[in-house]
């Protein structure tokens, strides 16, 4: 924790003086009149994603020995398995991005009190307390399930991609110019109607089939290489259980029943479900590539 | 269960167009000193690699303790005390704090005898590794590898960089580890001297062939051979052809044919 924990904490620390002192000197020019409230809700809304994409990088400690980027031999050759290095870096890394978070949120509240309009702001928890209040406790735990196992996921995959663009540079790199080019075509298309509906309706299915296929075949080759311990197996599996039993019920309860969704989209998000397992096998299996050249 | 602890058959390596490791082959027997003898850049830290599993034979297999290092680390590294060439230690890290780091990793951990090696190496425990000389750096690696009272010490290039007093101190700690409590080393080293000094048993690694091995008697025995006039025999288990001979004669800095033996006549000179 003191390696990578300290580091980052302190750069979390740094990110919220440094959110906070750029709020307070455009706000005392006057560019921010009335916007101070909003643009501190989108910090604190983005800055959890920007603390994990940053600390995952951090905790992955890579090194480029010899013209090879990899672990150091230190952490290679303690007696460690490598779902339990990944383990042990997954909890550093949502222990500090939480407490990054909560150092973001405590200069917002401190911006608040002093500058801001804190009125309005209690005047907004009011207005939503009761609309709070009808969600009950099982749905609660259903929202805060969803949401741990998808930051959970997310640090994972982070983590993996970290770990997986140095063994394969050209590859992510394809992949990220691809997801360049889709962006703006998307953009295109919904301006224009959605002309290009049957060749999204194809990408749809043809991620589906790749989600799919990515979770079987990481799963047999994470079991193959024994870096799945039987143990955790059953407490991973249980845990999905509950991520998407109580994932199909928040749905089935914001989604009006009457908005038709098209097949292909249901196919995506249905195997959008498994993301999880593929975090669970992938970040070893990529975590070993290393250890293991 | 294998009388060897460890046991590298057929493995070859090529990074790129450099081929690392080719064919090699190596056993090491229970409670013996082995040394892995050869110039910088034959292979000796690529093979104790894969025996640490951090490199995957490509062809071959790698046994220790009669498991695949790559698909059981924890069973594996957890009876293996290692000291990298590169001294890769946690620099933040204070020594003291390096100890209780380890000692996590290990049931095994002897606190008094890392406590009797950090005075007798005179190591100031609050001390950062960051600020740490490379001999103390060494030093510590050392400590760290050995406290555990590991089944197998590997240590690649130990003295490397260390002055002669570091390099005595490292030799002896090895040695009463050894001693002590009848298990296994293997240490890969540039310096004939070293070898002698410490090994039962000796590997010759050239070019990412295994060129010579066999028991420092064997060598002894060669060199006395020699001595009577007579050509140095290839009765090694590992048949050496005569061109590999000749070469290895003249990285050792020998007239070819002639002077195997690392024994009664301690050669100074560095393999490099």
């Amino acid at each position: 924790m003191r390696r990578s924990g300290a580091p980052l904490l302190l750069s979390g620390l740094g990110a919220a003086v440094l959110a906070f002192l750029g709020i307070f000197v455009l706000n005392a020019q006057g560019d921010l009149a009335g916007k101070a409230t909003a643009l501190w809700g989108i910090v604190l809304v983005t800055s959890p994603f920007a603390f994990l994409l940053i600390g995952a990088e951090w905790l992955l400690g890579l090194r480029r020995k010899q013209g090879a980027v990899s672990l150091s031999t230190f952490d290679a050759t303690q007696a460690m398995d490598n779902g339990g290095l990944v383990f042990i870096k997954l909890v550093v890394l949502t222990t500090c991005v939480l407490l990054s978070w909560l150092f973001m949120a405590s200069a917002a509240a401190v911006w608040t009190m002093l500058w801001g309009d804190y009125h309005q702001v209690t005047q907004a928890v009011w207005e939503f307390q009761p609309v709070l209040a009808k969600v009950s406790l099982p749905w609660w735990a259903c929202i805060g399930l969803v949401l741990i196992v998808n930051y959970l996921t997310a640090a994972a995959m982070l983590m993996s991609g970290g770990l997986f663009a140095p063994l394969r540079p050209k590859l992510m790199g394809t992949v990220f110019a691809a997801g360049l080019i889709y962006f703006p075509l998307s953009v295109w298309d919904a301006k224009h109607g959605w002309m290009l509906k049957p060749f999204w309706d194809a990408h749809a299915w043809a991620m589906a089939a790749a989600l799919a296929a990515a979770t079987f075949l990481s799963w047999r080759k994470a079991l193959h290489e024994g870096y799945l311990r039987r143990s955790h197996l059953f407490t991973s599996l249980c845990i999905w259980l509950a991520y998407t039993c109580a994932a199909v019920a928040l749905y089935l309860r914001v989604i009006p029943t009457n908005v038709s969704i098209p097949f292909s989209v249901a196919a995506l998000g249905l195997s959008s479900l498994s993301l999880p397992l593929v975090a669970i096998a992938v970040a070893p299996l990529v975590l070993g590539a290393h250890r293991h050249r | 269960m294998s009388q060897h602890v460890i046991e590298v058959t057929h493995v070859s390596r090529r990074f790129g167009s450099t081929l690392a490791l080719d064919d090699v082959r190596l056993e090491t027997p229970r409670a013996c000193v082995h040394g892995l003898v050869g110039v910088n850049g034959a292979g000796k830290t690529t093979l104790i690699k894969h025996i640490l599993g951090l490199l995957k034979a490509k062809t071959g297999t790698v046994r220790v303790f009669g498991m695949d290092p790559v698909r059981h680390p924890v069973d594996v590294l957890r009876r293996i005390g290692y000291l990298s060439e590169e001294r890769d230690l946690p620099e933040w890290m204070r020594i003291r704090e390096l100890m209780w780091y380890t000692q996590a990793y290990h049931p095994n951990w002897d606190p008094a005898y890392a406590d009797e090696l950090l005075k007798r190496f005179g190591l100031d425990p609050s001390k950062k590794v960051k600020d740490l000389s490379k001999g103390m750096r060494a030093q510590v690696g050392l400590i760290a590898a050995v406290a555990h009272r590991p089944d197998l010490l590997l240590l690649d290039e130990p003295s490397s960089g260390l002055d002669a007093v570091a390099r005595r101190d490292i030799l002896n700690a090895i040695v009463r580890t050894v001693a002590d409590d009848e298990r296994t080393v293997l240490f890969s080293s540039h310096l004939l001297e070293e070898v002698e000094q410490l090994s039962d048993y000796v590997t010759m690694v050239h070019e990412g062939r295994v060129v010579l091995e066999g028991t420092l008697d064997e060598f002894c025995w060669q060199h006395r051979r020699n001595h009577a006039g007579r050509r140095p025999s290839t009765s090694w288990r590992t048949v050496v052809d005569q061109a590999t001979e000749r070469r290895a004669c003249r990285l050792v800095g020998w007239p070819a044919q002639t002077e195997w033996a690392f024994c009664n006549t301690p050669p100074s000179s560095v393999l490099v």
